[in-house]
C-alpha cells in the first residue's frame, strides 16, 4: 500500500474517531461555556452512558435486547438525567468558588466509575457494530462502514446542538457566557435551570460519544478517564469553552492521534496525548482559534 | 499643567462578547494631580480601572505609565512598576487582620521584592525574622497614619464600613505607588469622613502622589481634584477642569436626570 | 515584646508540641509490629497529605498527578537502593526528583486557570502510570520492584516495622515542622491573601503563577520523601500503589482533615488509613465511600473535621475576641470568586452590594 493510501485511510479512520472526540469536546466546551466550571466527571459520564446504553443494546443485565437505535436513545437520555441530577446536587455551592464543584464531580467521577464496576464488572466487553461492518475498499482505502455511522451521527448531533443552541428559549438562554451570568439573570434567565441543562446536554453528548466509539474499543469501566482526558485536549486546542473550536479540536486531534498511532504502541500514544495537553496549555491555553471566551485574568 | 502626562491612556478599547465597554478611550494623567473620572453608571469607569491595573486586557489601544507601556502586562507587574488601586466593593483579606493586609500590601512595595521560594525562612530564619520585624514597625507607622494603629490586629472585616474603606486604602499605599487608583472611595461614607477623605488625598498629593479618581460624590470631585474626565457608554465625552466640565452640555445631558447632591 | 512573640509562634509552637508528642508515642507504647505497621503507614500518609494540602489549601489547586509523586519517590529510591547504593542518598534524591517532576507538572500553572489543571494534573498523574507500567527495564513493569533493601542509616538498620517508626514519625515531624514554618512565613502569608482574594492579591504584588507553582514543587517534594519511606516500608512497590486511585485517597483524606489548615492533614490521614483496615473487606465498595465521602465533604463540611473542631472551639470560648488571632488557623471557605461581595459581611453600616462587574 502506498504511503498516500496509508495517510488517507489513516484520515478517514482520524476523522471518526476524531468526531466521537469532538463530542465530548462539546460537552467540556458547553458546560464551560455555561458554568465557567470543568466538569471533572465528564469522561466517567461518558463509560457510564455507555454502559446504560449496551445494557438495551445487548441485553447486559438481563433486560433484554433493544434496536440499537433505542439503547442510543436511551443511554443518552439517562445520562442526561444523570447530568441534571448533579447539577441539582452541586447547586448550593454554585454561588462559592467553583472548585469546590469541581472536587465534587471528581469525587462524582470515582463513584461512578466503581459503581460501573460493581454493576456490570471490570472485565470489558466487545460490542458488535450496529451494522454489517466488513471492510469496504474505496479506490485503495480500506474502511469499515461503521465510521460513515459515527460521522453521520455527529453530524447530526451537532446540527441538533446548533439549532437549539439558536431556535429554542433554553438554548439562547444558554448562550449567554459565564461572564455573564449576572446579567442574564437580570433578564429573568434562571441560571440554575441552564446550568441543568448544560449539565444534561453535556452528559448526553458524552454518553453519545461512548456509545459511537464502544463497536471500535474494547469496553470496560476504565475507559472513562481516557477517554474524558482526550476530549478535554480536543476542548483546549479549540479554546475551552468555544463549540466550533471543540468540533475542530476533536477532529485534529483524531486525525493526529490515528496518524501517531501508526508509528508506536498505542498506550504511548495515550502518554503523547497527555504531554501534548501540558504543551498546548503552556505555549497557548486560549487554544489554537484563539481567545474568545477564555481569559486569564 | 505642561508636565508630561505620568499615564497616558491612548485610544483604549475593551470589548466582552458583544458589549463594547471602553470605546477609544484616551486622556492622561499629570503627575501630582487629583484627577477624576466620572460618569454615569455603566459608562466603563471600572473597567477602565480593571484595563490600567492588568486585570483585562485591551483590545486595542495603549497604556504607558511613565514611558513604559503597561498595557498587556499581568497585573502583578503593574502593581510593582508603581500603580496601587482599591475597589468598588472592596476586597480585603477576609481571615487577616488588618495589619496583616498591610503588610501583605508592603510585600508588593519594589523595596519588599518577594523571594520566589522561600528559601530565607529556613535557611536563614534570623534574616527573614528581622524583615518581618521591619515590615511590621513601617506596616504600624503607616496605619497610624490613618489612624488605624489601635486596630491592627482585628480581623479587618470586621471593622465598620468607613474603617474598612480605609484600611484598603492604607493597604494600597504600602505598595509604594506613584499612582493611586480609587475606585469611588467615598461611597457609603458619611459627610464627615469624606471631608477626612478629602483631606487625605490633598496631604498625599503633596507628599508626591497622583491620584486617579472613580466618585459619583460630585462635591467631593469638584472639591478636589484638578482635572476630570468624563466617560459615557464607554466613550470620552468631557476632558478638562471641574469648572469647564460641569457647564458642558454633553455632561449634562449624560447626567440628565439624576441628581448627584 | 515577649507577649507578642508569644502570639506570633503560638501557632508553630503547638504544632511542635502536638508533633513531639506523636513521636513520642512508640517509645511510650513499646509497639508492636502490627500496631507499628499501622503508625508507618499513617505516617507516610501524613506526609502525602500534607503535601496535597498545601497544594490545594494554600495554593487553590488541585494536584491529582500525587500518586505519580509518590511513585518516583518509590521508584527512585528503589532504584538507588537496589544498585547497592545507601538509604540518604536515596532519600535525597527522591525528594528532589519528586519535587523537580512536580514543578515540570505545575507549569502550565503559570498560564492557565486552576480548573484546568486539575484535568492537566488528571492525565499527567495517568502518564506516569503509564511510564511505570511499561518502562520495563527500569520500574519492571506492571510486576514492579521486589527485594528491596531495608533502610540504613550508618549502621543503623530499619529492619522492621517498630524500628521503621522512629525514622518514619521522625520524618514526619519534620516535614510537620517545615509546613508550619512554611505557612508561618510571609510565602505563607500571601497564600492566604490568595485564597482569600485572588484577584486582590495580585493588585498587591503577588505572581501567583509563582506561587502555585512552588506550592506545586512543595508537594512534589513531600511525595518524593514518602514516597522513599514507603519504598522501604513494604520493600516491594507496584504500579498500583500510584496511580489515579491513590491520589483519589489523598484527596480524600486532605478533604476529610480539613483543608487549608496544618492540623487537617494529620486527621485525615488518621482517620482514613484507620478506616482502610476496616474497609478492606468491602473491596471495591472502598473507592465509591471515598468518592461518596469528598462528595460530602464538599456539600456539607468544606472545612473537615478541622474546621468543625475551630467551629467548636469558637463556639466554647464566646465571640467577643477583638485583638485575638483567632483566625490565623481558621480553615478557608473559599469564597472568593469574582462576584463575592461577601467581603462586607458582618459590618454595622452597610452599602449596597453592586457587583463590581456590571461594567461601570
Amino acid at each position: 500500500m502506498t504511503g498516500l493510501l496509508l495517510v488517507a485511510q489513516n484520515i478517514v479512520g482520524g476523522l471518526g474517531i476524531g468526531c466521537v472526540y469532538a463530542l465530548i469536546a462539546l460537552g467540556f466546551s458547553l458546560i464551560y461555556r455555561t458554568m465557567g466550571l470543568v466538569n471533572f466527571a465528564q469522561g466517567n459520564l461518558l463509560m457510564f452512558g455507555t454502559y446504560l446504553g449496551l445494557t438495551f443494546y445487548m441485553g447486559l443485565l438481563g433486560l433484554g435486547k433493544f434496536s440499537p437505535f433505542i439503547a442510543f436513545l436511551a443511554g443518552i437520555i439517562l445520562c442526561g438525567l444523570i447530568g441534571i441530577g448533579l447539577e441539582r446536587l452541586f447547586r448550593p455551592l454554585a454561588n462559592l468558588d467553583l472548585s469546590y464543584i469541581l472536587v465534587g464531580t471528581i469525587g462524582i467521577g470515582i463513584m461512578l466509575d466503581n459503581i460501573a464496576n460493581h454493576i456490570w464488572g471490570s472485565e470489558g466487553i466487545v460490542v458488535p457494530a450496529p451494522i454489517a461492518n466488513n471492510e469496504i475498499n474505496v479506490g485503495g482505502v480500506r474502511i469499515s462502514p461503521y465510521i460513515f455511522i459515527v460521522m453521520a451521527m455527529t453530524v447530526l448531533l451537532v446540527i441538533g446542538l446548533q439549532l437549539f443552541l439558536t431556535r429554542t428559549n433554553f438554548g439562547r438562554g444558554l448562550r449567554a457566557s459565564a461572564q455573564d451570568r449576572e446579567i442574564a439573570a437580570c433578564f429573568g434567565i434562571p441560571v440554575n435551570t441552564m446550568n441543568a441543562v448544560a449539565f444534561a446536554v453535556g452528559a448526553g453528548l458524552a454518553a453519545a460519544a461512548g456509545l459511537l466509539i464502544a463497536p471500535m474499543i474494547y469496553v470496560n469501566p476504565a475507559i472513562g478517564d481516557s477517554l474524558g482526558i482526550k476530549g478535554f485536549v480536543a476542548a483546549i486546542i479549540g479554546g475551552l469553552g468555544d463549540l466550533p473550536g471543540a468540533v475542530i479540536g476533536g477532529l485534529l486531534f483524531g486525525v493526529i492521534e490515528t496518524v501517531i498511532s501508526g508509528y508506536i504502541s498505542s498506550s504511548y500514544t495515550d502518554l503523547i496525548a497527555y504531554l501534548l495537553l501540558t504543551v498546548v496549555l503552556i505555549v497557548r491555553p486560549e487554544g489554537l482559534l484563539g481567545a474568545r471566551t477564555v481569559e486569564k485574568v | 499643567m505642561t508636565a508630561p502626562a505620568l499615564l497616558s491612556i491612548q485610544s483604549l478599547t475593551k470589548r466582552f462578547g458583544g458589549v463594547t465597554a471602553l470605546q477609544d478611550v484616551s486622556f492622561a494623567v499629570r503627575p501630582g494631580t487629583i484627577h477624576g473620572l466620572i460618569g454615569p453608571n455603566g459608562s466603563g469607569k471600572t473597567t477602565n480601572f480593571n484595563v490600567i491595573s492588568g486585570m483585562y486586557r485591551p483590545d486595542g489601544g495603549k497604556i504607558i505609565f511613565d514611558g513604559v507601556t503597561i498595557s498587556g502586562m499581568p497585573a502583578h507587574r503593574i502593581t510593582r512598576s508603581g500603580i496601587a488601586r482599591t475597589f468598588q466593593n472592596l476586597r480585603l483579606f477576609k481571615t487577616m487582620s488588618v495589619l496583616e493586609n498591610v503588610l501583605v500590601g508592603l510585600g508588593g512595595s519594589p523595596r519588599g521584592r518577594d523571594t520566589i521560594f522561600p528559601w530565607d525562612p529556613y535557611l536563614r530564619p534570623w534574616r527573614a525574622h528581622a524583615a518581618e520585624a521591619h515590615m511590621r514597625t513601617e506596616a504600624m507607622a503607616l496605619l497610624d497614619r490613618f489612624q488605624l494603629a489601635d486596630l491592627a490586629d482585628v480581623p479587618a472585616t470586621s471593622l465598620p464600613y468607613g474603617k474598612q474603606r480605609r484600611v484598603e486604602i492604607a493597604r494600597a499605599l504600602a505598595t509604594q505607588p506613584r499612582l493611586l487608583l480609587l475606585d469611588e472611595p467615598a461611597a457609603g461614607l458619611n459627610a464627615e469622613e469624606t471631608r477626612e477623605l478629602e483631606e487625605t488625598f490633598i496631604r498625599l498629593v503633596a507628599e508626591g502622589l497622583t491620584i486617579l479618581m472613580i466618585e459619583h460624590d460630585m462635591r467631593l470631585v469638584m472639591g478636589v481634584c484638578q482635572w476630570v474626565t468624563v466617560l459615557d457608554q464607554g466613550k470620552v465625552i468631557a476632558d478638562g477642569t471641574p469648572e469647564v466640565v460641569r457647564s458642558n452640555e454633553h455632561v449634562l445631558a449624560a447626567y440628565l436626570g439624576r441628581e448627584d447632591d | 515584646m515577649s507577649k507578642a512573640w508569644l502570639r506570633r509562634w503560638r501557632g508553630p509552637l503547638l504544632w511542635v508540641a502536638l508533633a513531639v508528642i506523636l513521636a513520642m508515642l512508640p517509645l511510650a507504647a513499646q509497639l508492636d509490629s502490627f500496631w507499628a505497621h499501622i503508625v508507618n503507614e499513617m505516617a507516610i500518609y501524613v506526609i502525602l497529605t500534607m503535601g496535597m494540602n498545601l497544594v490545594m489549601g494554600y495554593g487553590g489547586q488541585i494536584n491529582l498527578a500525587m500518586g505519580g509523586l509518590f511513585g518516583v519517590g518509590a521508584y527512585s529510591t528503589a532504584i538507588i537502593l537496589l544498585h547497592k547504593g545507601s538509604f540518604p542518598v536515596a532519600f535525597v534524591v527522591s525528594a528532589l526528583l519528586g519535587t523537580l517532576v512536580a514543578a515540570l507538572i505545575g507549569l502550565p500553572a503559570l498560564r492557565v486557570r486552576s480548573h484546568y489543571l486539575a484535568l492537566v494534573t488528571l492525565g499527567l498523574g495517568i502518564a506516569l502510570d503509564i511510564i511505570f507500567t511499561n518502562w520495563e527495564a527500569v520500574t519492571g513493569g506492571a510486576i514492579g520492584l521486589t527485594s528491596i533493601p531495608v533502610a540504613a542509616i550508618g549502621t543503623l538498620q530499619f529492619d522492621d516495622d517498630t524500628k521503621m517508626s522512629y525514622l518514619f514519625l521522625g520524618v514526619m515531624l519534620a516535614t510537620l515542622l517545615i509546613a508550619a514554618v512554611f505557612v508561618h512565613s510571609r510565602f505563607g502569608r500571601n497564600l492566604k491573601a490568595m485564597r482569600d482574594d485572588l484577584i486582590a492579591a495580585r493588585a498587591m504584588g503577588i505572581n501567583v503563577g509563582i506561587y502555585q507553582l512552588t506550592c506545586f514543587a512543595f508537594s512534589g517534594f513531600y511525595a518524593g520523601i514518602a514516597g522513599s519511606l514507603y519504598a522501604v516500608w513494604l520493600s516491594y512497590i507496584s504500579p498500583t500503589s500510584f496511580d489515579l486511585n491513590q491520589s483519589i485517597f489523598i484527596l480524600a483524606q486532605t478533604l476529610v482533615g480539613g483543608m487549608g489548615t496544618l492540623i487537617g492533614p494529620v486527621i485525615g490521614a488518621i482517620l482514613l488509613v484507620g478506616l482502610q483496615q476496616y474497609l478492606l473487606s468491602f473491596g471495591d465498595l472502598q473507592l465509591i465511600i471515598y468518592g461518596a465521602l469528598i462528595v460530602v465533604i464538599v456539600l456539607v463540611a468544606r472545612g473537615g473535621v478541622a474546621g468543625g473542631l475551630t467551629a467548636l472551639w469558637q463556639r466554647l470560648a464566646g465571640r467577643a475576641r477583638r485583638g485575638r488571632k483567632e483566625i490565623a488557623m481558621a480553615p478557608s471557605t473559599g469564597e472568593r470568586g469574582a462576584v463575592a461581595s461577601a467581603a462586607i459581611g458582618g459590618t454595622t453600616g452597610g452599602s449596597p452590594t453592586r457587583e463590581e462587574r456590571t461594567g461601570n
